[in-house]
């Protein structure tokens, strides 16, 4: 009873790591290029009370085990890297992934940070930046006076200039792969950072290296679904009370025990 | 004085084990490839052949075979069995077995588990993941796949029920000497984790049963110690 005591305390706090992971979920299901997450779990250690094989006494061998688990741990937390909705907004610096990759960003300090989320703006040099002001890397270079800014699917940025019939190059944008998406490290603002887990980035055009392709005019919206999240929040709470039930039986066996004599 | 509070005792004794392993079921609802533990009572000394002696205990635990709901996650690496079988991983103690797909890869290019250990490749090789891959995928037979080229293939392994010991963090070990089976190997889906087989409505109507049936033996306890005390205080006093 001590045992299940605290072994229903673990449960109960796993459950409640699966509602914070759920309530960031459903927090950002309106950011752009948000991919959720999910927590994972595992069992604790067994104590062994009987190994299986152990010898009966009377010369033959208990086919089963007795083994009595301690619970359950929270293993880790990963990312769900799925396509987000694509959502039209008809900005033309509105760009988003079709497909895997994400956007080379530059930070202030020019570190190098990784982004979905496509909703570019110009600055005053005619760079695209992101909300943030971080630049986009890449040479792309809008002219003052363009107009009709169009992208192609493979990245390719070309404006029309007042007086010129010609279409005029401004750049291309360029996509970052990952051997392992999930292994990037969320810094926040919608950026991940390199890290060991990822592997390095493979930087290159739009379509190559397994990246997908972009689609001016049109948002990422989060990858959460918030019908899921809501099952997920619903299968959490009873779980977390039926754990809290475990300790309530514990504890009500333990006072008949204690009021024997 | 008579055995029957002694009886009681065993019975209360293996209830309270029950209620162990009912919360460690409840507690592991959410691991995902976590099976069911089901107790079974026995009696304790059944060749005495004689009432006094009619002691009980939980005499057997078995996992629950049955699978785990498959949960759609789209993530290539997020691997769920068909069938019974279990992933091979290395540990520092030798190889374990697992339900639990869902993997992802280290810095190596080596695809772990949440516990950061090494799924193992057909015969023990070593599957990595070359470093410039970007889309990787897995057959059902459990080929790896970078792009359309092969990098190895997951070690599946099937064992009789009764092989497998608990290690906890969803690993299995296989009881001293016991070999995989051989036959149809089971067929791994990708992009999806298989849930645990905890069934909660279940959970509850075990727990209560146990406090239910803990309850009534602590009343005969107390009964029987009524009883003796009636004896000790009735017996031999002059009328």
């Amino acid at each position: 009873m001590i045992r299940a005591l605290s072994t229903a305390a673990t449960g109960m706090e796993a459950q409640q790591t699966r509602l914070d992971v759920t309530a960031n979920n459903i927090a950002n299901t309106s950011t752009a290029g948000f991919k959720k997450s999910r927590a994972e779990f595992s069992d604790l250690m067994y104590q062994t009370q009987r190994a299986p094989g152990a010898a009966t006494g009377d010369g033959t061998q208990a086919p089963t085990g007795l083994q009595v688990g301690m619970g359950v741990r929270t293993a880790a937390t990963q990312r769900m890297h799925s396509q987000g909705n694509l959502r039209q907004t008809g900005n033309p610096l509105d760009v988003a992934i079709e497909g895997r990759g994400f956007y080379p960003i530059e930070l202030p300090s020019g570190e190098v940070a990784y982004t979905r989320d496509g909703a570019f703006k110009l600055d005053a040099e005619g760079q695209l930046v992101t909300s943030e002001g971080y630049v986009l890397s890449g040479d792309i270079s809008i002219p003052p006076d363009a107009q009709n800014v169009t992208v192609g699917a493979d990245g390719t940025v070309s404006v029309t200039v007042p007086g010129e019939t010609a279409v005029v190059e401004a750049g291309q944008i360029q996509l970052a792969g990952f051997p392992n998406e999930s292994g990037l490290e969320t810094i926040g603002r919608n950026l991940y950072r390199e890290t060991t887990a990822s592997g390095a980035a493979v930087v290159g055009p739009p379509g190559e290296n397994g990246t997908g392709q972009l689609a001016q005019g049109t948002l990422e919206s989060s990858n959460v679904n918030v019908v899921e999240e809501m099952i997920d929040l619903i299968s959490g709470q009873r779980a977390y009370e039926i754990n809290s039930r475990v300790i309530k039986a514990a504890d009500e066996m333990l006072a008949q025990t204690a009021t024997l004599k | 004085m008579g055995s029957g509070i002694y009886i009681s005792t065993s019975g209360a004794v293996a209830q309270d084990t029950a209620l162990d392993v009912t919360a460690n079921n409840i507690s592991n609802a959410s691991t995902a490839g976590y099976k069911t533990q089901r107790v079974s009572f026995g009696q304790a000394m059944a060749n005495t052949r004689s009432p006094d002696a009619a002691f009980t205990g939980v005499k057997e635990m078995k996992g629950d075979a049955a699978a785990g709901a498959l949960r759609q996650t789209d993530n290539p690496l997020d691997l769920a069995l068909l069938g019974d079988g279990y992933f091979a991983v290395n540990t520092p103690a030798g190889v374990r077995y697992t339900r639990a797909g869902d993997f992802r890869l280290d810095p190596q290019g080596r695809l772990i588990n949440g516990a950061g250990l090494v799924a193992r490749g057909v015969g023990g090789s070593e599957i990595r993941v070359p470093p410039e891959t970007v889309g990787l995928s897995v057959g059902k037979d459990g080929q790896v796949m970078a792009g359309e080229e092969s990098i190895g293939q997951l070690e599946l392994a099937r064992f009789a029920p009764d092989a497998m010991v608990r290690e906890g963090d969803n690993l299995y070990a296989a009881v001293g000497g016991a070999r995989p089976l051989s036959g149809a190997p089971t067929e791994v889906v990708s992009g999806a984790v298989e849930q645990s087989n905890v069934n909660l409505v279940r959970g509850m109507v075990d727990l209560v049963k146990i406090s239910r049936t803990y309850e009534s033996l602590m009343r005969m306890i107390k009964g029987y110690s009524d009883i003796e005390s009636a004896a000790a205080r009735g017996i031999g006093r002059p009328r």
